[in-house]
């Protein structure tokens, strides 16, 4: 009878053993294949979950999960090419225009670059989530560094005769502020924004030029870009807003740089989401000299565009942290990149 | 009395579901580490298919010269991928490039740290002749082998190495193709931070 009882016990207990180790195997291969799989490190969903997993995570082990994102391909043509130039060896999404429009060509350039900045957003958190460990950062030994995820590269191959007309068009600002997303009742704008904003919030950089040190050969150097931008969602986190400004100043390009020095000021009043452009921007590159110049104009405007969300980002211990999260739209070039971004967490 | 052959039975079962527990947490550990490290390695695939695609393109468009931006496969600065190319004849070459020229990113400098399948990846270049240059300043230089006071003439802090590093989160590459031979070249930015 007391052997019956202990062998009951001890089968209880090998189920129970038999069903943890089942639970833990199945467990394991899922988060394997999750981690593992070629196929979904492209999806947006499998981004945004990384994204969350990492947030939610303990701050000592944030490391030591991986976004699992990679730098979507976008190459807009006209037929006549598919952005071997560009992204020779890659996968690509292809947009095809009709290049003899070239009003429809930069409507179709700015809903791609609106999608993406929006999407990107999105797949980050809105800027609200903390997805940086700052241990050493919390004993003041570190200055702050800035990460990012390159989101989308955005190539044009259009006939070259017709490429210079169809940017000088392109107006990502008015796009931004004009159009709703699909499926949406809000517009970019707002829905980057609060829904009572409905318009920019304007820097004017002719007047700022001489403290940002602007000048012409910077100009002329940003117009010899290729036609390649990257969407770039970065954040930089810290308790000091000295320090945010000062990386947030010291970052990107002279433009961008200009605008974010003087909005924080504005953010910090009260308004948590801020979007703002440059004006005066686009004289400056006029004034800058080349025909060249003149067509970048307006792509200049766009590449100064920004979201941004600074405040109290959320973290898995509910502690608030302080930092600046920015969505911006920025030529594909190594130097202008690299004043941005010290770290990228996402896949080439 | 005690059934004997019952306790060790029982005892070598136990064992034996230790050891499978075991080895089944050390097997799911493993494979979630690998696949958690492996993003470096992912990437540095990507970087050198990149650039190897941007070569082949170059050629078949038939374009002379060209720049181009590539991404630091690790996260942080302490990055040890470097692009290396080799001539095929270059004897030196790695065995993995066979009888042809190729370009390799790999964990380290020379051709040992290419013959890794995992510490290397290399591709094969459609030109006789292949040239890797990289800039670097002469006091990084001096870190980089190991002397703090590099001694840095007047007039030349930049030298050029055979090999490419990956410096900063982003670098530029310069290609140059002509019929017999492929240039790649990572300038210091001077405008850069």
């Amino acid at each position: 009878m007391k052997s019956d009882c202990k062998r009951a016990v001890a089968n209880e207990s090998l189920v129970y053993i038999i069903l943890g180790l089942a639970g833990f195997f199945i467990i394991g291969v899922l988060i394997f294949n999750f981690y593992n799989s070629d196929a979904g490190t492209g999806n947006s969903d499998v981004c945004h979950l990384s994204v969350i997993t990492r947030a939610t995570s303990p701050e000592a082990t944030q490391n030591y999960v991986p976004l699992k994102c990679q730098t979507q391909k976008v190459c807009i043509n006209d037929g006549t090419g598919k952005c071997d130039y560009s992204f020779a060896g890659e996968k690509i999404s292809e947009v095809k225009v009709d290049s003899k429009d070239q009003d429809e060509v930069a409507r179709e350039i700015e809903r791609v670059s609106a999608e993406a900045m929006y999407d990107c957003w999105n797949m980050m958190g809105e800027g609200r989530l903390d997805l940086q460990e700052s241990l050493s950062k919390k004993g003041g030994f570190e200055s702050a560094k800035s990460m990012c995820v390159i989101c989308n590269r955005i190539a044009l191959d259009l006939d070259k005769d017709k490429e210079s007309g169809v940017l000088s068009k392109v107006n990502l600002e008015s796009y931004l502020k004009g159009h709703q997303i699909p499926g949406s009742e809000k517009t970019y704008l707002q829905a980057f924004t609060d829904e009572s904003i409905n318009s920019y919030q304007h820097v004017d950089l002719t007047a700022l030029k001489d403290d940002l040190k602007y000048n012409e050969n910077e100009a002329i150097s940003l117009v010899s870009s290729n036609h390649e931008s990257a969407v770039v969602f970065m954040q930089i986190k810290t308790a000091s807003v000295d320090e945010v400004l000062e990386n947030l100043g010291k970052a990107g390009l002279t433009i961008v740089g200009g605008t974010l020095v003087s909005v924080p000021t504005l953010a910090l009043s009260g308004a948590k989401y801020v979007m703002f452009s440059a004006v005066g921007a686009g004289a400056t590159l006029a004034g800058a000299g080349t025909v060249a110049g003149f067509a970048w104009y307006n792509v200049e405007k766009g590449q100064s565009l920004a979201i941004q969300h600074c405040g109290d980002l959320t973290s898995s211990d509910g502690q608030a942290r302080k930092g600046c999260s920015v969505v911006q739209v920025v030529p594909y070039d190594a130097k202008e990149l690299n004043k941005i971004c010290g770290v990228i967490e996402s896949a080439p | 009395m005690i059934n004997k052959k019952g306790l060790l039975l029982n005892t070598v079962l136990r064992i034996l579901l230790a050891v499978i527990v075991l080895a089944g947490f050390i097997y799911v550990g493993g494979k979630l580490y690998g696949a958690v490290t492996s993003g470096e390695e992912d990437n540095a695939q990507s970087t050198i298919v990149q650039v190897s695609s941007k070569i082949d393109a170059l050629i078949s468009l038939d374009v002379k010269e060209s720049k181009f931006s590539v991404q630091r496969p690790c996260k942080e600065n302490n990055c040890d991928w470097i692009i290396q190319g080799w001539s095929v004849s270059d004897g030196s070459r790695p065995d993995r490039c066979y009888a042809e020229s190729c370009i390799c990113i790999c964990k380290g400098v020379g051709a040992e740290y290419c013959q890794n399948t995992r510490t290397g990846f290399c591709r094969s270049v459609d030109r006789d002749n292949v040239v890797v240059v990289g800039e670097a300043s002469l006091p990084e230089y001096g870190l980089a082998v190991g002397i703090d006071s590099f001694p840095v003439p007047e007039g030349n802090k930049i030298i050029e190495r055979s090999f490419i590093d990956f410096k900063d989160s982003f670098i530029e590459l310069e290609v140059s193709v002509s019929e017999d031979s492929v240039k790649l070249k990572n300038f210091i930015s001077k405008g850069g931070n």
